[in-house]
C-alpha cells in the first residue's frame, strides 16, 4: 500500500514568515501546518496571526491541506489566535500541549461561541498534541472529551523538557515510553497519530530509523521541517507493516 | 508610539512607524520595479487601514497582496489604543 503525501506528511511553516508559506505552496499537495505557536517567536506572535489570516484566505482554494497550530490554552495568545484564524476556517487546528481533558473543553467551548456568535456554520476538526507526562496519563479522557478530534499527535521536545522539569532520570526513555503508549493507544481505537518533528534534517538515514520504529509503535504519519524528509515519510509510512 | 512590523526578507515589507517621522519614506528593494509602480500598489493598501497618513517608512521586498494586508493588519491592530495587550516589534 503506497500512500500520498497529503494523507502522511505534516509540514511546518513558521507562521510570521510569508516567503516560507508562499514556498510551501508550490509543493505538490500535502498537509502544510502554518504554525503560530513554537515556529514563532514571541514578539512576532501578533504579526504571524494576521500572516496565517490573510494566508489561509490567499490559499483557500489551494489544493493543500491547510493546518494552523494555534498557541498553547496555557498561554496568553490561544483565544486571539482562535478569533482570527477560525472565521478562516482551516481545515484543521492543531492544538499543542493539551494535558487534560478540561484544556480540550476550553478549547471546543471558546470555539463554540465564536460560530454561535459568527452564525459560521463551520465544524473544525482538532490534531491534539500530547507533549507532557500529564497528558500520556490522562489521554482516555482527553480522547472522550471532544467528538472532533482528527488526530493525536506528538510533541517531542516539549516531552523531553517536561521530563527534565520533572526530574525523570532517562528523559529520552521516557519520550520512548511514551510514543509507545500513545501509538498503542491510537491503534487500539483506530485513531490516526503523527509522530514529532526530527529536527536533525540532514540526517536522512538517522531520520528513516527513527520513522520505522515509529510506524511500529503505531504512528500513521509525521511532521516534518524540511522538504527532504518527505520522500522518507512517504516512503515508511506509506507502507503498512507486513 | 513607535512601530515596526514584517521584514525585509524576500516577499515581504518592512514598515516602521515612528514619532515625529515627517513624510512617508518608500524603499523599493526589487530593482526590477519601478518605483512608482512599487508605490503605486502599496499607498492605497496603506490608505485603506488608515496608514498612509502616519508617515511610514516602507521597505518593500516584493511582498504580494496578501503579505502587505496581513502587515497593514498588524500595524493597524496596534497602533489601535484598544489593543495594547502584545507589542509589535521588528
Amino acid at each position: 500500500m503506497s500512500l500520498a503525501a497529503e494523507q502522511l506528511v505534516y509540514f511546518y511553516v513558521p507562521g510570521y514568515k510569508p516567503n516560507y508559506i508562499e514556498y510551501a505552496m508550490t509543493f505538490y499537495p500535502m498537509n502544510i501546518i502554518l504554525c503560530l505557536e513554537d515556529g514563532t517567536p514571541e514578539d512576532k506572535k501578533l504579526e504571524a496571526r494576521y500572516v496565517v489570516k490573510n494566508a489561509l484566505q490567499e490559499f483557500t482554494d489551494s489544493e493543500h491541506t491547510l493546518i494552523v497550530r494555534i498557541n498553547s490554552v496555557h498561554t496568553p495568545h490561544w483565544e486571539q489566535d482562535l478569533e482570527e484564524v477560525v472565521p478562516q476556517r482551516p481545515d484543521r487546528i492543531r492544538l499543542p500541549m493539551v494535558k487534560t481533558a478540561d484544556d480540550l473543553r476550553q478549547i471546543e467551548r471558546k470555539v463554540q461561541e465564536m460560530l454561535r456568535d459568527l452564525g459560521l456554520d463551520y465544524t473544525p476538526s482538532y490534531e491534539v498534541m500530547i507533549e507532557c507526562c500529564e497528558a500520556i496519563a490522562n489521554i482516555g479522557d482527553i480522547h472522550q472529551a471532544s467528538d472532533h478530534i482528527y488526530a493525536f499527535t506528538f510533541g517531542g521536545t516539549d516531552y523531553f523538557n517536561d521530563c527534565v522539569a520533572k526530574g525523570l532520570l532517562d528523559p529520552a526513555r521516557e519520550v520512548l515510553s511514551a510514543k509507545q503508549k500513545l501509538g498503542a493507544y491510537c491503534r487500539s481505537m483506530e485513531l490516526q497519530c503523527f509522530d514529532t518533528t526530527y529536527m536533525a534534517f540532514r540526517d536522512l538515514e538517522g531520520f528513516r530509523e527513527d520513522c520505522l520504529l515509529s510506524r511500529e509503535y503505531g504512528f500513521t504519519g509525521r511532521s516534518v521541517i524540511h522538504p527532504d524528509q518527505v520522500a522518507v515519510v512517504q516512503e515508511i509510512y506509506g507502507t503498512s507493516l507486513a | 508610539m513607535n512601530v515596526s512590523v514584517g521584514s525585509i526578507e524576500s516577499s515581504d515589507i518592512k514598515i516602521v512607524i515612528e514619532e515625529g517621522h515627517p513624510a512617508i519614506q518608500f524603499i523599493n528593494m526589487v530593482p526590477e520595479l519601478p518605483d512608482q509602480q512599487v508605490y503605486d500598489y502599496v499607498v492605497p493598501l496603506l490608505e485603506q487601514y488608515g496608514l498612509a497618513g502616519r508617515s511610514p517608512q516602507i521597505w518593500f521586498n516584493g511582498a504580494n497582496e496578501w503579505v502587505v494586508r496581513s502587515r497593514c493588519e498588524a500595524l493597524a491592530y496596534s497602533l489601535n489604543p484598544v489593543n495594547q495587550r502584545e507589542g509589535v516589534t521588528g
